[in-house]
This record gives structure tokens, sequence and C-alpha cells, in this order.
């Protein structure tokens, strides 16, 4: 294990903690204001990373630009999904899973058949690699990492200190309360939709110069944000934070070790135990 | 019309003696595949359905039935045994594995038990997959699985097992059976301390009946179930894989059941027989992937529209009628 190695595992970590700290803070925060599990949160990803494809690797539009356009459009099509799929299904949380479940199979086959299944590929916009410190680093990786990390610390504060995010807070912690209030649970829906979709296209984008774009990829990022939101707390941001800092970690430095079966294994093990003795998690709510 | 047992018998009875029929006039191999398919289906639906009497629902059940494969692959092949003692014996593992994972997870609300279900399923195939390559096969899995053994009766006749007819006829047997038992169970004072859970559970446990006790019998009966028609598979594919029990087949397996509904023992037989012929007609139309695009559309629409499933259309109906009538 040399220095080298060492650092470009704590690259690879912090990329991935970064990418699913952004799935992971919309999952959680669909949880805590619908109480929905998204199942199909890894989906949105996925069509974030084929609309890349087609953005950045087939028309050449300008990375950046390419990064707002799918932002937007996952945005969009988060509202629509929520107004249509999910607005019926408030009282039984697990019938919301289930239809997530069938959105999810739905998405998937629908670019499994448009598409079809082989990998596709989207070469990075941006290509330098700098020396630090006796060690090398490739801004393939670095820029993805800082854009998350910006997109991540952007919709902590968003949250904290914007009317939309007071509304998605005030209903996450008293619904009633909060329509006493004025405030509109079904636009407090749309906006908590419509951020997390846009994260996950984000993190789809952001992912896709990085490796193979296929129908399912989206299913391994979304068992890892889940195992991460329910070890963080279902609800809690900062417990999403933390999990996805532990993913990261856990996918990065122990897969070297054993193996990334062995990490998702430890990954799932970690989630039944949770889920077995405290399911709301370590920071969650209540 | 008054539903009594006069009523009740014939119809099931005369479905029995079609189905028993059918090989005699029915020469396609494919259709004979999708009846046995079904017959398999029946299986693992009515042990998803027995659960779901206790409001859970188990996203695990394609990894019982691998459990099930497996075990029984393993003991015939490299084990010596005979297919008729292996596959009690796959039921039997398959049911001790569940007690396992039932107990800790059991306790938890369905969202919770959902997704510990569901990772054990992946969790099942990731295991298969990767370790123990030598004995389980990797991801190619295990290939030449031998048939079941030949069933002398004496001075008759010797049934082998080659060719489609023999095992139609044992996944029939089979998925009776298992209706039959399922029957027995709805009747009895089990299976309505099982509906009183679903409805009301800290009602029933104040009654003083150990509500994690009958889901667990619930849970176990399902996943024997599952082992056995697990152990059907794969002396019947002769072959099995990681492939073979994906997420998606326990995610298909919850759609027959929500689709048929959890009212009656004929709720797996409606779902399984009615999402069959619609999936073969999209199959023909546009290949396995529009199958899928069915089945997901399928799920998502049952679930808003009519959660309890088609088998609750009856009662549905009748209440409808009544609300318009006064």
């Amino acid at each position: 294990m040399t220095v080298e190695i060492a650092v470009q595992l704590v690259v690879a970590s912090v990329v991935l903690s970064l990418t699913y700290s952004l799935l992971a803070i919309g999952m959680t925060v669909i949880f805590g204001i619908m109480d929905i599990i998204n199942f199909a949160h890894g989906d949105f990803f996925m069509l974030g990373a084929y609309a890349t494809f087609f953005l950045l690797g087939n028309w050449g539009v300008n990375f950046f630009l390419t990064l707002i356009v799918v932002m937007a459009l996952l945005g969009m099509f988060g509202m629509v999904v929520e107004k249509v799929a999910f607005y019926r299904l408030r009282k039984e949380p697990l019938y919301g899973l289930i239809v997530a479940m069938g959105l999810s199979i739905v998405i998937r086959s629908s670019i499994h058949l448009t598409m079809g299944p082989q990998d596709r590929f989207v070469a990075a916009p941006y290509r330098a690699i700098f020396a630090v410190l006796g060690t090398s680093f490739s801004l393939e990786k670095l820029l993805p990492a800082l854009v998350a990390l910006a997109l991540t610390i952007g919709s902590i504060l968003f949250i904290q200190y914007t009317k939309a995010g007071k509304m998605m807070r005030a209903v996450s912690q008293d619904p009633d309360a909060a329509m006493l209030h004025g405030i509109s649970i079904g636009a407090t829906r749309l906006i908590t939709f419509a951020i997390a979709s846009s994260l996950a296209g984000a993190a789809g984008a952001l992912i896709a110069t990085l490796q193979p774009i296929s129908p399912s990829m989206g299913l391994d990022p979304l068992i890892k944000g889940f195992a991460i939101i329910v070890i963080g707390g279902m609800g809690s941001i900062s417990g999403a934070v933390v999990g996805s800092l532990l993913m990261g970690f856990l996918d990065g430095v122990l897969s070297f070790y054993i193996g990334s079966t062995g990490s998702t294994l430890l990954a799932f093990g970690f989630f039944i135990a949770i889920l077995a003795i405290r399911p709301k998690g370590f920071l969650g709510r209540g | 019309m008054a539903k009594n047992r006069f009523t009740q018998v014939p119809i099931p009875l005369i479905l029995g003696i079609v189905l028993f029929l059918v090989p005699l006039f029915l020469r396609s191999q494919y259709h004979l595949h999708i009846l046995i398919w079904m017959c398999v289906l029946v299986m693992l639906v009515s042990g998803l359905r027995l659960l779901y009497m206790t409001g859970q629902i188990s996203f695990a059940h394609a990894g019982f039935t691998a459990i099930g494969a497996y075990v029984s692959a393993l003991l015939v092949l490299k084990g010596g045994l005979s297919f008729w003692a292996a596959m009690p014996l796959a039921g039997v593992v398959s049911g001790v594995v569940s007690l396992l994972v039932g107990y800790p997870t059991l306790r938890t609300k369905g969202v919770y038990f959902f997704m510990a279900t569901f990772s054990f399923g992946i969790i099942v195939m990731l295991i298969v997959a990767t370790y123990w390559q030598e004995t389980l096969g990797g991801y190619t899995g295990l290939t030449e699985i031998p048939p079941p053994d030949s069933i002398a009766i004496p001075g008759f006749t010797t049934i082998d097992f080659v060719g489609k007819i023999p095992f139609y006829y044992l996944a029939l047997i089979l998925a009776t059976v298992c209706t039959v038992i399922m029957y027995r169970f709805n009747r009895s004072r089990t299976g309505m301390i099982l509906k009183s859970i679903r409805q009301a559970d800290s009602l029933t446990e104040s009654s003083g009946i150990n509500v994690m006790r009958y889901k667990m019998i619930a849970f176990t009966v399902a996943c024997f179930f599952a082992g056995v028609a697990g152990s059907f598979l794969a002396h019947y594919f002769h072959a099995i894989g990681p492939e073979t029990f994906t997420f998606d087949l326990s995610v298909s397996l919850v759609i027959y059941m929500l689709v048929g509904g959890r009212a009656s023992i004929s709720g797996p037989i409606v779902g399984v027989f009615v999402l069959t012929v619609l999936a073969e007609v999209f199959r023909s139309m546009g290949g396995a992937g529009l199958e899928l695009l069915f089945y997901g559309l399928a799920l998502i629409v049952f679930v808003t529209f009519l959660p309890e499933g088609l088998t609750a259309l009856p009662s549905q109906a009748r209440s409808w009628v009544t609300r318009l009538k006064g």
C-alpha cells in the first residue's frame, strides 16, 4: 500500500461519497416530507446519465450547460412523476413504495427498449493531470467531485435558508401545523420532488464520464442510497451526508481489500441489522 | 348466488379435470412450458399471499426459491441423493433460513420489512454468484442437473421424466397440493388469526395471541413452498444460475399476488393466469422488454386503483350496488 495507491483510493472514495450524497439527500428529503421511499430514484440518476450521453457525448454541448439542462429536465420530470403517480397514495406508505417500484420498472424497460441494453460511454470533456505533493490527480475525477460538493452544499443552504426550504422542513416536521400556517402541502411535495430528482440527474451527469452507462445502472446506487439513509436516519439530511461519507469510504477503500461484492454485502449487512434494531437510523427523526 | 359447498366444489373439480386432460390435445411444447411455469408461479404466489394475509409483503421470494433450487441441485449432483428426497429437503432448508431471516425482520413495519427482504434477496444472489465458485458455479451457475428419477409403478409402467409432459403433471400435482393446503389454512383457526392480524394487529395481540408466531408460521410455510418450487425448477430447467432468480422475479411475484388479490385462495390463480396471458400477448408483439414494461404499468395501475386485486371485484361491486340502492 503505497502513498500513491492510498491517495487514489481516497480520491475514489471522495468522488463516490459526493455522488452518493446527491442521491441520498434527495431520497431522505422525499422520505421526510412524503413518507415515500422512492424506489425509482436510481432511475432518475440513470436518465441523467443518458441525457448527458446525448447532450455532451453526441451533440457536443458544453459540459456545464449540459449539467444545467439535465438538472432542469430531471426536475421537471420529477414533478410530473409526483403529480401523476404519487399524489394519490398518501395514506399507505407501502403502496407508495410499490408504485415507485412499478415506476422504476417502467422507466428502466422504456430505456431498455429504446436504447438497447449495451453500455454507452461519454468521454470526459476536460482532461488534465495535476501533480500535487508528488501524487497525481486527474481532472476527470476532480471536476465531478467539486461540482458534486458545490451542489451538496448548495442544497443544504437552500433547505436551511430559503423560503421553499423552510416550507419543506415545516412539512417534514408537522404537516398539519404547516397547513395551519398556510403552507401548501401539494406545492411542497412538488418542490421536494423537483429538487431531489434534479440532484439525482446531476449525479448521473457527473458520473456519466466516469463509468459505462446502461439501463440498470441506477440499481446499485439506489441500494447504496437506501443503506445510507437508513443508517444515517431517514429524513435527516445530516445523516444522509454522514452516511454518504461512510458509504463512499466503504466502497472506495474496502473494495480494494474485499472486492466490490464484499463491500456491497457489508453495506447490506449493516442495513439489515439496523433495520431490525433501530429502523429510524441513528440521526433520524423519532 | 350464495357460496355454499355445492357451488364451490364443482368448479375446481371441472377445472382440475380439464387441466389433467390438457396434454392429450395440446401438442405445442411452448404452451406446455407456459402451463408448467404457471403452476410453479401459483405455488410461489400462494405462499406470498399467505404472508400478505398478515399485511407483510416479501420481496425476497426469488431468493428463497433460489435457495431451494441450489440445495436440491447440489444434493443430487454432489450428494447423490434422489430428487424425491432432495425436493422436500430443499423446502425444509428454505423454511429454516426463513426462520432466521424472519425472526428479526417480521416484527418491523411493512415498509422496513420490504427493505429487509429486498436486501436479503439480493444478498442471496450476490453470494451465490461470487463465493464458493467451485461448488456453486459462480455466474454460470450449475448445469447438467438431472431430471427427477423415474417412478416405477409395479406391474404397470415406469414414468420417465423425459419431455415436458411428466413435468407438467408433477407441477400440476404440486400446485394442487399447495392450493389445497392453503385452502385448509384459510379455513382453519390459524387462517382466521392471520386475517385478524392484517386488520388490527394490536387488537389481536391484546387478545392474547402471539402475533409474531403467526407471522413466522406464514412466512415459513411460504418459503417452504418456495424451496420446493425452486427444487422443481432446478430439475426442470436442468441448469440454474444467479440470473434465474433475480430481483425482477421477486417483483413479478408480488405483482401476480396484488393483481389477483388476497381475498381468496383463487387470487394467486387468477393473478397468474390473467397476467401470464396478457404478458404472452405483449411478448409476441414486442419481445421481453415490452413484457417488463407492461408488468410495471400493471403494478402502478393496480396498486393505485385496485389494491385489493381482481378477486375483490365481486365484493367491491356488491358494495357499490348497495351504495347506489340506498
